[in-house]
């Protein structure tokens, strides 16, 4: 027999399975490619539905905790369900109160743990408040690829607008018969009948060019806006309005050199701080504050301050004046003007803090902002021993704030969420009120004046409106 | 004496030695049908690549496209008990006919 037959078909043998391994390799190599793109698919997939198990159940927070806000305080809650065979977009969730069996100190390691009961759902998520974070856990399934997202967000506030109606109180609201009121009115009070309606006009009067809001879930079904308002409409405030939290804490009085008693007695400058026992202004005298460059803020602490008729606190310099003031004392005939040829726009550019216990008879003209700690005996106007503040006046005080005569206010914001502004005469005031309630009597008139227009940036940070800021923070 | 020589010295041809016809046509064969089974191989084995390459790019560009609130929508009711959470589904297709959906719930 011949050594070489048949050895042509074992060379073609071979190539034939050096062929078929090359081929199987490269199957191998694709096959594992094709298999990638699968996965991936599949992750982002999962991704984006652990995405969609979060803004779920984010809103669902939101919704319970605005019928009870402790809702999550204890509990541990999972949503599931499907997102991709919704029907008709009605798309249905279940929930499962876990609290008692996943402790809230390791929801992440019992939420693994159930991660197979929950493998038929797309969308698994758990939620559960810690301190004033909300938490989430949320599971995205896709074939069988799961990721999981967790979530860590306080809502934060929208904040509250300062300064946006003609007259906003907590609570009553009652206009007069003959009074004019150009703005909104608005009011936290729920009452729409009887007694104590948030909201009472009195005669056949109405409010003109504005709208009139009673407080958050009032009922003002049947209600007629023509009853309250000429050509405005009748509805309710988005949420309670609680004005008193956005009182800034009255300053500390800040620790100062010592200076000599100061008697003005001829036109008298002041360029450095300093804490003063008694500063007496005499008839007709100067006293002038060199606030020195822009960025200073020149801070003067008086225990009594005394001035004559006609006198006067004038400001030099770029800078600012804070000028804390003990008391304030009077004879019969005292006035006293502060940066009346101040820019009105820049309320901020002289701040007056007064923790005295009375503005009785105190005849005082100022552009700026005039933050009164608790005095009573509030009159603002234009008469004689009265308050003429063209800019922003702050109280904390709980006593009544009055307007009476004939006086004509400058524009004004006025914020005393705790006290009770009482119109009466022929006072006329224009910028916009923010109080406890409000009366007026006689014909007095309200013209609203936007605060945010009027007054520059900067001026108004003192009341800080704005909300809390939100907090988010992803994690995989 | 060599094989290719006869008694008588003159040369002859042994004509068991090489390979019969019928060898060569089937390791032809053989041979012809594993490159072109290979050839295949490579062929899908390139389209694939070209596919996924191309799914997972489109996928990349289009999942960036759907976190930023593109591609279709439609609106959505959220059951959850006594709740419902309004919003929209988006969805963006990728590839040839796959697609990604997404749901975001309104008034944010």
């Amino acid at each position: 027999m011949n050594r070489k037959s048949g050895v042509i078909l074992g060379i073609a043998l071979i190539i034939f399975l050096v062929i078929s391994i090359i081929g199987a390799a490269l199957m191998t190599v694709v096959m594992g490619k094709a298999r990638q793109t699968n996965d991936l698919e599949k992750r982002t997939q999962a991704y984006f539905f652990a995405r969609s198990g979060v803004e779920i159940a984010r809103e669902y927070v939101n919704e319970k905790r605005k019928n009870d806000e402790q809702f999550f305080d204890e509990k541990v809650i999972v949503l599931h369900g499907n997102i991709s065979s919704e029907n008709n977009g009605e798309l249905s969730f279940d929930f499962q109160d876990v609290t008692d069996v996943w402790p809230k100190d390791n929801v992440r390691a019992s939420f693994e743990a159930s991660a197979s009961s929950f493998r038929n759902n797309e969308i698994v998520t758990a939620v559960w408040r810690d301190n004033e974070y909300t938490n989430f856990l949320s599971s995205g399934n896709a074939g069988d690829m799961t990721r999981t997202l967790a979530f860590m967000c306080s809502e934060g506030s929208a904040g509250i607008p300062v300064f946006d109606m003609a007259i906003f109180a907590d609570g009553k609201i009652s206009i007069g018969s003959a009074q004019k009121v150009y703005g909104n009115v608005g009011t936290n009070s729920t009452i729409t009948k009887g007694k104590n309606r948030a909201i009472t006009i009195r005669g056949n009067n109405k409010i003109t060019e504005g709208d009139v809001y009673f407080g958050n879930g009032a009922n003002i079904d049947g209600m007629k806006a023509g009853d309250f308002t000429r050509d405005g409409t009748l509805c309710t405030l988005d949420s309670n309005r609680d004005y008193a939290l956005l009182l800034p804490d009255f300053p500390e009085t800040p620790e100062l050199i010592n200076k000599d008693d100061l008697e003005v007695d001829q036109d008298v400058s002041v360029n450095a701080d300093g804490y003063y026992k008694k500063i007496t202004v005499g008839n007709r005298k100067t006293l002038t504050f060199d606030t020195g460059n822009a960025e200073n803020v020149r801070k003067i602490v008086v225990d009594e301050f005394e001035f004559g008729s006609d006198s006067s606190i004038k400001l030099s310099g770029e800078g600012k004046l804070n000028l804390y003031v003990g008391v304030f004392i009077t004879t019969g005939n005292s006035s006293i003007s502060i940066n009346k040829e101040g820019d009105r726009k820049e309320i901020d550019r002289v701040v007056l803090y007064y923790s005295g216990n009375s503005l009785e008879n105190v005849d005082l003209d100022l552009i700026g902002t005039f933050f009164i700690e608790g005095a009573s005996d509030i009159t603002l106007g234009q008469g004689n021993n009265e308050l003429r503040v063209s800019g922003l006046i702050i109280y904390a005080g709980e006593s009544d704030v009055t307007m009476k005569g004939i006086p004509e206010t400058h524009t004004v914001a006025l914020f005393a969420p705790k006290a009770k502004v009482i119109m009466s005469g022929n006072a006329s005031f224009y910028g916009a009120i923010v109080c406890n309630e409000y009366s007026a009597n006689g014909n007095p008139d309200v013209y609203y004046r936007s605060a945010e227009e009027i007054f520059s940036d900067t001026s108004l940070e003192i009341i800080d409106g704005d909300g809390e800021e939100a907090f988010e923070l992803w994690g995989e | 004496m060599s094989a290719l020589t006869t008694s008588e010295g003159r040369p002859s041809i042994n004509r068991s030695t090489g390979f019969s016809f019928v060898e060569v046509l089937i390791a032809l064969l053989i041979i012809i049908i594993s490159v072109v089974t290979l050839m295949n191989f490579l062929m899908t084995a390139l389209r694939v690549e070209d596919s996924a390459s191309a799914i997972s790019e489109d996928l990349l560009v289009k999942s960036g496209k759907l976190e930023e609130g593109e591609g279709n929508s439609k609106q959505a009711t959220v059951t959850i008990g006594d709740i419902d959470i309004p919003g929209v589904i988006h969805e963006i297709g990728y590839g040839k006919t796959k697609q990604l959906i997404e749901f975001k719930r309104s008034g944010q």
